[in-house]
C-alpha cells in the first residue's frame, strides 16, 4: 500500500534539518502563539509573518507542491468558516494597502484573516514536520517537559496511523472488488459503516496485543528512552533570531499604528 | 544440564469459555531447540502467552528454575522473550533502535548499555544501518528480523518464536535460518512450516485441540505422514 507519510522529507540533511528539534518546536509554538494574537482585522500586518515558514521551507529544501498540497488538503475545514464569516459581520471597515484604499465589511476581513492564519500555520507545521524526524520531535517534546503520556500517545498515533490507513484501504479494496461501486448509495453507506466498525474492532484487538507485547518486554508503566539530542550554540542562535523576528512582527506593527 | 522450561499440566480457558490448552506438559532443555507444531487453533500461541504470564492459567510453568506467578512474572519475563506472530504488534516505537532498546531499558540497563546491546542485536539480524528507520519503512522480512532483535537485545535464556517464518520469501527465510542456527539460546518455535522446524529444531511437540498429541525427535514425528495427516499437517 502506498500513502504519503507525514514526515516524508524529515530525513534530509539541510541546515534546518540539523537544528535541535527542541529549538524548532519552541520556535513553532512561539510563532503560532504570536500568529493567533493578531487582531482579526489587521490582515496586512500578517504579511511579515510569512517570512519564517518560507525561510524554513526554502532552506529545508521542501518542494513547493508538497506544501501547497498540505494546505489544500486541509483547507475544506477552514473554507466553511471563511464562507460564513461575511454573513455575520457586515460592519464596513476602511482598508489601506500602500497607496490603495478600499472599504470592506468586517466579515470579509475576518475571512481573509482566517485563511491567512490557517495557511501560515499549516506551512509552519509542515516545515517543522518535514525537517524533523518524528522520533526526534517526540524526544524533544519529552525533554521539554511535555506530559509523558501525551508524548507516548502521539508516538502510538504516528506508528499505527499508517497501519490503520493500510487496513482501511485493504478493506475498501476488498469491498470494491466485490462490486460495491455498482450498488445503490444507501447500501454503499451501510458498507462504509461496516468498514469503520471493522477498523474500530481491529484497533481494539491490536491495542490489546501491543499491550501484551509491551508487558512481555518488561513494561510496567514507566517509559524509558534513548536520548541522542544535543542543544548546540547554533540552536540557541536560531531561537534568539526567531524571538527577535517575532517581537518585531508583533510589536513593530503596533508601533507603526 | 537441566531444563530451561518445564510446563506441567497447563490449562488455559478464555473468558468466552473456549479451551486454549488442556493439561499440557512439556519441557525444553537448556540450549534446546524445540518445535511446536499443530493446526490452526491447536493452542500454540496460547501456550506461549501462558509462559509469558499474559493469560490466566492453571498448572505450573517454571522458567529457569522460577515458578511463574503474579509475584515472579517480571523475573520470568527477564529470562524469556516472545516474538509475536505479527511484527506490527511487536514494533511500536518510533524507530528500530528505540524498539530494540525498549526491553533492555525496562530491564534496568543504562541508556548507553541498552544502546550498545541494541546495536549488537540489530547487526546480528542483518539490519545494520537501519537503526533510525521507522517500522513502517521496513519490509516484511526486515520487520520479522527486527522483532527478533527486540528479544535478542534482552539477552534472555529462552526464546518463544511464534510463526517467525510466516510470509517470508526464500532469502529472508534463509537469513532467519542462519540467525537461529548461530544463536546459543534455547527456543520453542511454533510453526506451520515443517521444513523450518526440521531445519532448526532437534525435538518437536505436536499439539492439537489444546493437548499434546506426541513429542520426540524431529525425524520420528515429522517422518510419520499418517500422524501429520491426522492432525491437519500433511
Amino acid at each position: 500500500m502506498h500513502h504519503s507519510h507525514i514526515d516524508r522529507y524529515a530525513h534530509g540533511d539541510s541546515s534546518i534539518h540539523r537544528l535541535d528539534p527542541r529549538a524548532k518546536f519552541l520556535a513553532v509554538i512561539a510563532y503560532t502563539g504570536i500568529l493567533i494574537s493578531f487582531d482579526r482585522y489587521a490582515v496586512s500586518a500578517l504579511a511579515p509573518m510569512a517570512v519564517l515558514p518560507l525561510v524554513l521551507l526554502w532552506f529545508g529544501g521542501i518542494p513547493t507542491w508538497f506544501v501547497v498540497r498540505r494546505v489544500l488538503v486541509l483547507s475544506p475545514f477552514i473554507l466553511v468558516l471563511c464562507l460564513v464569516s461575511p454573513y455575520y459581520d457586515r460592519v464596513p471597515h476602511a482598508v489601506s494597502f500602500g497607496p490603495w484604499r478600499y472599504e470592506m465589511t468586517g466579515g470579509w476581513l475576518t475571512a481573509a484573516d482566517i485563511a491567512l492564519k490557517f495557511a501560515l500555520g499549516i506551512m509552519t507545521l509542515t516545515a517543522l514536520m518535514s525537517t524533523t524526524p518524528f522520533a526526534q520531535l517526540l524526544e524533544g517534546m519529552r525533554k521539554l517537559g511535555v506530559p509523558r503520556m501525551f508524548v507516548v500517545q502521539l508516538g502510538f498515533l504516528y506508528r499505527y496511523l499508517f497501519l490503520l490507513i493500510d487496513e482501511g484501504l485493504r478493506l475498501k479494496r476488498g469491498r470494491d472488488f466485490r462490486g460495491a461501486a455498482r450498488v445503490p448509495v444507501g447500501r454503499r453507506l451501510r458498507a462504509v459503516g461496516a468498514v469503520i466498525g471493522h477498523l474500530f474492532i481491529h484497533t481494539l484487538d491490536r491495542s490489546d496485543r501491543i499491550h501484551t507485547a509491551m508487558t512481555a518486554r518488561g513494561y510496567r508503566g514507566e517509559w524509558h528512552g534513548l536520548s541522542t539530542l544535543r542543544f548546540r550554540r547554533r540552536d540557541a542562535v536560531f531561537l534568539l533570531v526567531t524571538a527577535a523576528y517575532l517581537v518585531i512582527c508583533r510589536w513593530g506593527y503596533l508601533l507603526l499604528h | 544440564m537441566g531444563n530451561i522450561l518445564d510446563i506441567t499440566d497447563l490449562s488455559v480457558r478464555y473468558p468466552d469459555g473456549t479451551t486454549g490448552l488442556d493439561g499440557v506438559s512439556l519441557s525444553v532443555p537448556a540450549g534446546g531447540r524445540v518445535g511446536l507444531i499443530g493446526p490452526n487453533g491447536a493452542g500454540k500461541t496460547s501456550l506461549m502467552l501462558g509462559v509469558m504470564g499474559a493469560l490466566k492459567f492453571t498448572g505450573q510453568v517454571v522458567v529457569d528454575g522460577i515458578a511463574l506467578s503474579r509475584r515472579t512474572v517480571d523475573e520470568v519475563r527477564s529470562r524469556c522473550g516472545m516474538v509475536f506472530q505479527n511484527p506490527d504488534d511487536q514494533l511500536f516505537m518510533p524507530t528500530l533502535l528505540d524498539d530494540v532498546a525498549f526491553g533492555p531499558l525496562n530491564q534496568g540497563c543504562t541508556p548507553e548499555e541498552a544502546e550498545a546491546r541494541s546495536r549488537e542485536a540489530i547487526t546480528s539480524v542483518g539490519l545494520f544501518g537501519l537503526e533510525k528507520k521507522a517500522a513502517h519503512h521496513l519490509s516484511g522480512g526486515q520487520k520479522r528480523n527486527a522483532s527478533l532483535a527486540t528479544i535478542l537485545s534482552m539477552r534472555v535464556k529462552l526464546l518463544l518464536l511464534d510463526e517467525p517464518g510466516a510470509g517470508l520469501d526464500f532469502r529472508s527465510r534463509r537469513r532467519l535460518l542462519e540467525i537461529l542456527a548461530t544463536r546459543g539460546e534455547a527456543f520453542l518455535l511454533a510453526a506451520h512450516d515443517l521444513g523450518l522446524v526440521r531445519d532448526v529444531c532437534t525435538e518437536v511437540v505436536l499439539l492439537d485441540d489444546g493437548r499434546v498429541v506426541t513429542s520426540g525427535a524431529v525425524e520420528r514425528v515429522l517422518d510419520d505422514p499418517k500422524l501429520l495427516a491426522a492432525h491437519g499437517l500433511g
